[in-house]
């Protein structure tokens, strides 16, 4: 109970430094999606179907907080997962030496992917039904999308530690490492 | 079904319990999506709002003033050089000031011929930004007034003497989000002030404003003021948007089209007033 406790807490916080600091604090007017770290750490740790009930708490903050219509976020945060186990499985364990590199191109490929699975969706439900969308995702070809995944890749580690800081803290069962 | 489905329909390694997971919760995800429009998760956001507007508030206030106090540090060696330069502009200001109170009477003269509300007489409410949008492109803000503070949706949001940021888009109990004219799903009805050339100001990504549906009869000018023309919703005539930078033909080649640059820097925003009237 702690540990989903806890888990809340981090997804609520993360959701509002992602919509009250980050902004303001970075020299581009954007900061990392913390959101979709912690997505992409789930997953490399817990598995995609572990960390399902995360992945979709984290897509309902992120809908509820930023705007989008309830289900946005939710969907393109399971696609990535999905996505992102399937790279795990068969590279990160494979692949020892190269972890580094392979997690750095796991974030890039994640927050690409992120966008493209957004813009797919509103570009769908705008086709189909009623101007639902409340906001409106990055252009695919845009220079902050790529501000984005530099600022992800830079944010990944100090993400990844206190995160395992927090496991440690608290009764976590499983404990892999990626590094 | 789902016997004959692995059977027949698809060989059994592809049928795995992840797939149907991710197939199911992104079903059910497109599907809530269609029922935004229905209002029926806006309690639920009504509510997640009210709980983060103490933290929002906390978090973005403290960012503003870490933000400041960087800043304040950066430039404190240029302070002094700053400091004598105010000096030799208040003189030249106060100089001016002279000439400026006959065309304040000009002004007011004025603005009852074009039958512009007086700025001082708008019913403004007052708010703290708390929030924005955190992509970065400066498409809308998070305002610490909401339905119970008389704001609804449509409203038109300025800062400091009428400079027009946005409208009101949606509005809950004690908060609510406001458009900004910098994000693209954001119209307004402008006229240049010059030339009554009359069009739509929209926000472009990487071009800031761009005023667009400008017929090639109309004659736009660089450094000419947008005003709000008035013109549909809630929003009053006379409010400034900016001025223009350059004008060009749209794709089509139907219409004009001129970059408008802004007064405001909508990232730095902290207060705003949303007119109820």
């Amino acid at each position: 109970m702690s540990q989903k406790i806890t888990i809340f807490f981090i997804i609520f916080f993360s959701a509002i430094f992602q919509l009250a600091v980050f902004p303001d604090s970075f020299f581009w007017g954007l900061g990392p999606n913390i959101l979709l770290l912690l997505v992409i750490f789930w997953v490399i740790r817990e598995g995609f179907e572990r960390a399902l009930f995360r992945n979709i708490l984290a897509g309902l903050v992120l809908d509820l907080s930023t705007f989008y219509a309830v289900g946005t976020n939710i969907a393109s945060f399971v696609l990535v997962a999905f996505l992102i186990s399937f790279i795990s499985k068969r590279f990160l364990v494979v692949v020892r030496n190269w972890r580094i590199f392979i997690l750095t191109v796991t974030i890039i490929f994640a927050t690409l992917a992120n966008n493209l699975f957004l813009n797919a969706l509103v570009y769908v439900v705008n086709y189909f039904g009623e101007a639902v969308i409340g906001s409106v995702p990055v252009p695919f070809f845009s220079s902050l999308l790529i501000k984005e995944i530099i600022l992800n890749v830079l944010f990944f580690p100090p993400v990844y530690f206190f995160m395992e800081k927090i496991e440690r803290s608290s009764l976590w069962q499983t404990r892999r490492k990626i590094f | 079904m789902i016997k004959f489905y692995r059977q027949i329909v698809m060989p059994k390694k592809y049928i795995t319990a992840k797939i149907v997971k991710l197939v199911s919760v992104v079903s059910i995800c497109v599907f809530l999506v269609f029922l935004n429009p229905k209002g029926f998760f806006d309690p639920v956001r009504g509510f997640f709002l009210q709980i983060s507007l103490p933290f929002q508030r906390i978090f973005y206030g403290s960012s503003q003033r870490f933000g400041k106090t960087v800043s304040f540090l950066v430039s404190i060696s240029e302070i002094r050089k700053d400091n004598a330069e105010l000096s030799r502009e208040n003189n030249v200001l106060v100089a001016q000031i002279t000439g400026l109170r006959q065309v304040e009477n000009e002004n007011k003269t004025l603005r009852e011929q074009l039958e512009l509300l007086p700025r001082d007489k708008f019913s403004l409410v007052g708010g703290f930004v708390i929030g924005q949008d955190p992509q970065g492109s400066e498409s809308w803000i998070v305002f610490d007034k909401g339905e119970g503070d008389g704001i609804s949706p449509g409203m038109a949001a300025i800062v400091s003497n009428g400079i027009l940021v946005g409208k009101v888009d949606e509005v809950y109990s004690a908060s609510s989000k406001i458009n900004l004219l910098s994000g693209s799903n954001n119209l307004i009805n402008v006229v240049d002030l010059e030339t009554g050339a009359k069009g739509i100001v929209r926000g472009e990504y990487g071009l800031g404003l761009v005023m667009d549906m400008v017929t090639q009869a109309d004659v736009l000018n660089v450094g000419d003021t947008i005003i709000t023309s008035g013109l549909g919703g809630n929003i009053p005539r006379g409010l400034f948007v900016g001025k223009i930078k350059e004008v060009n033909l749209s794709n089509d080649r139907l219409f004009q089209k001129a970059v408008v640059i802004s007064r405001v820097k909508y990232s730095k925003l902290d207060t705003v007033f949303v007119i109820k009237n």
